[in-house]
């Protein structure tokens, strides 16, 4: 074989054969030892994209997880619509100033928005918690009784059951840069989860003043792969649905882990009962 | 001879030298008697035998159309067959164990890749290599990437260069400048994503700052020049266009576009300031591209620099200027480029084409 075939042939070889035994050795190193956390979702937490090219070309499966930000003032013009934005009202100047993001102006007197730069999504490390104070905060709130001569009494109605019994629970909580110390701070692993994702800064601009908030962009690793066996285990012929966007879905209880490298797994996967408080 | 170009080149200066020596003998300017013309046929043809045996070379006007014709279906049939690959597993993964589907990953590059060197002794016109070669990258690509999605992986700019290597090593071995373009590009994400981090951003937001993909544009452009690549027909221009589109483009964007440069000054001022540097960029490498004999150079700069152009002639213009107007300046200052590169073609340094 000519020198520069055979240099060809053992490179490329040897690329692919490390490449694989790097992925695959990181990938038995995230599921090695105990999980970072263990957290059990339901249909409600776990939904098919509905944007994903699912059917067809795709025979494959992937859960998404659905996180939401507590907002204790009303974000939309629609009553008694649940909030799936990424802003929060722990997401202050505060906590952005700690993860070290800001916003600067470009020139000395800044009138509007374009004055200043733009910020883009920084890495972080973002708290999930499941079923906690977050979530009965928010169906406390959806569930507080309006008046009856209240015109959008119907709707929060609406909004009270929608949180009662298909809402996600699975809030963004809190974020950070050291994942010791977050650990420390949210110890309980069976509902609290430690997950890379972004946040990005944004500039509001009123009458009053400039405000500095930011807002989750996303949580990395939320689609969630569901192998072969899970999905045959219940007997299920095709792909089974959580929550699509508008749909109620078959119910089921997954339990999904987080590892050592913070990616998640999908442990086990078994029909449930419809959870409703 | 080291190169099927070169030897292309050859055959293609042995067929120029034979019609101009028709036209000499025609004209009787040069008479030369029947055992010379018979000397000088069987040279030409004993040569012309040879470096179609060692090359694959074109030996007349209807081999190359057809040679084209092959490279255009080599490309279409490369790029089909890779998205073929890409579907064909997307459609049939999900019914697959997990220890199925890994193996499989694992064992498509491997195989095709092994085939693909095995072909490459055995196929003298290298098409069908350059195919599997490609087929080769697509398994590659879709095992890093499958193997992510199975394993919920976290995303990382480190796959770019996983991809990058894999391709420039095709590239090279299998002489294939196909691959060679996606290795660089996927070389100059994997650059522009981790200056991107650098700054402490999420890398997929790495095309947000434009200005990112200045470092990757200085790498290619001095492997353009350091690199020999004489082994190897048109590398060394694909480096130096890569390079040059890897530098023009983000100077284009932020000509245009102050918000997304790193520079906390103010947009304007941005704008201007790139728009000065863009215009002496492509003025430099025009320049450097006649001195150095690189047509690729001139043209790639020379089209930066009108389209540079057009879009300032359409920020200042195109709302103010009657539209016929407008289209009049348009064109006379084609022309007046046109002049430009003729004078600087004629200037009798390495030539320009002329065109713009």
């Amino acid at each position: 074989m000519p020198w520069y075939r055979a240099r060809t042939f053992f490179l490329g070889l040897a690329l692919i054969l490390l490449t694989n035994a790097v992925v695959l050795g990181g990938v038995w190193y995230n599921r090695s030892g105990d999980p970072d956390s263990t957290l059990t979702l339901t249909e409600r937490e776990l939904a098919s994209p509905f944007n994903y090219w699912h059917g067809e070309e795709n025979s494959g499966l992937n859960l998404h997880l659905v996180w939401r930000m507590e907002q204790s003032r009303p974000q939309t013009n629609t009553p008694g619509s649940v909030y799936f934005g990424g802003e929060g009202d722990w997401l202050d100047s505060t906590k952005l100033k700690e993860l070290g993001i800001s916003i600067h102006a470009r020139s000395p007197s800044p009138r509007n928005g374009a004055a200043f730069n733009s910020s883009l999504p920084a890495d972080v490390l973002l708290v999930l918690e499941m079923d906690g104070a977050a979530y009965r905060r928010t169906l406390e709130r959806a569930c507080r009784l309006p008046t009856a001569a209240a015109p959008d009494a119907v709707a929060r109605q609406k909004n009270c059951l929608e949180e009662t019994n298909r809402s996600s629970r699975l809030f963004v909580v809190d974020a950070g840069l050291d994942r010791e110390a977050l650990r420390k701070k949210y110890p309980d692993r069976a509902h609290y989860a430690v997950m890379r994702g972004q946040i990005q800064a944004s500039l509001i601009i009123q009458v009053s003043g400039r405000h500095l908030t930011g807002y989750v962009r996303g949580v990395a690793s939320d689609e969630i792969d569901v192998p072969l066996s899970m999905r045959t285990s219940i007997g299920a012929s095709t792909p089974i649905m959580g929550r699509v966007y508008g749909q109620q879905g078959k119910p089921f209880a997954a339990v999904v882990m987080i590892g050592r490298r913070l990616e998640p797994w999908l442990a086990s996967l078994s029909p449930g009962v419809s959870q409703s408080n | 001879m080291s190169t099927r170009g070169e030897a292309q080149a050859r055959i293609d200066q042995i067929h120029a030298f034979q019609r101009e020596l028709a036209r000499l003998l025609d004209s009787k300017v040069l008479p030369l008697s029947e055992e010379q013309r018979q000397a000088i046929d069987s040279y030409h043809a004993a040569l012309t035998k040879d470096l179609s045996r060692d090359f694959d070379v074109d030996s007349d006007a209807r081999a190359k159309q057809l040679s084209t014709g092959m490279r255009i279906a080599s490309f279409l049939g490369a790029l089909s067959l890779a998205a073929s690959v890409f579907f064909f597993f997307y459609k049939f993964w999900g019914q697959l164990t997990m220890p199925a589907q890994v193996s499989i990953l694992l064992a498509a590059p491997l195989m095709t890749f092994i085939f693909t060197v095995w072909l490459s002794k055995h196929d003298g016109s290298g098409y069908f290599t350059k195919l599997a070669a490609m087929v080769s990258f697509a398994c590659f690509v879709l095992n890093v990437s499958m193997l992510g999605q199975i394993f919920n992986m976290t995303s990382s700019p480190n796959a770019f260069l996983l991809w990058a290597a894999f391709a420039l090593i095709l590239a090279y071995g299998m002489d294939t400048r196909l691959l060679l373009v996606a290795g660089l590009i996927c070389l100059v994400t994997y650059i522009a994503a981790r200056f991107g981090t650098a700054s402490g951003a999420y890398w997929i937001d790495f095309g947000e700052r434009p200005e990112n993909f200045f470092p990757a544009a200085v790498a290619l452009l001095v492997a353009a020049f350091a690199i020999d690549h004489r082994r190897f027909d048109g590398f060394a221009m694909t480096y130096r266009v890569s390079g040059l589109l890897t530098l023009f483009g983000p100077i284009l964007v932020l000509s245009n576009w102050g918000e997304g440069s790193y520079f906390l000054w103010d947009s304007d001022l941005i704008e201007g300031g790139y728009q000065i540097t863009g215009f002496i960029t492509a003025g430099l490498s025009i320049w450097f591209g006649i001195r150095r004999g690189h047509t690729d150079v001139v043209n790639t700069g020379a089209t930066f620099f009108v389209v540079l152009l057009y879009t300032k002639f359409y920020d200042w213009w195109w709302e103010t200027m009657p539209k016929y107007l407008f289209f009049l300046i348009v064109g006379l200052t084609a022309v007046l480029f046109l002049f430009v590169l003729r004078r600087l073609r004629g200037l009798g340094r390495s030539p320009a084409t002329g065109e713009v």
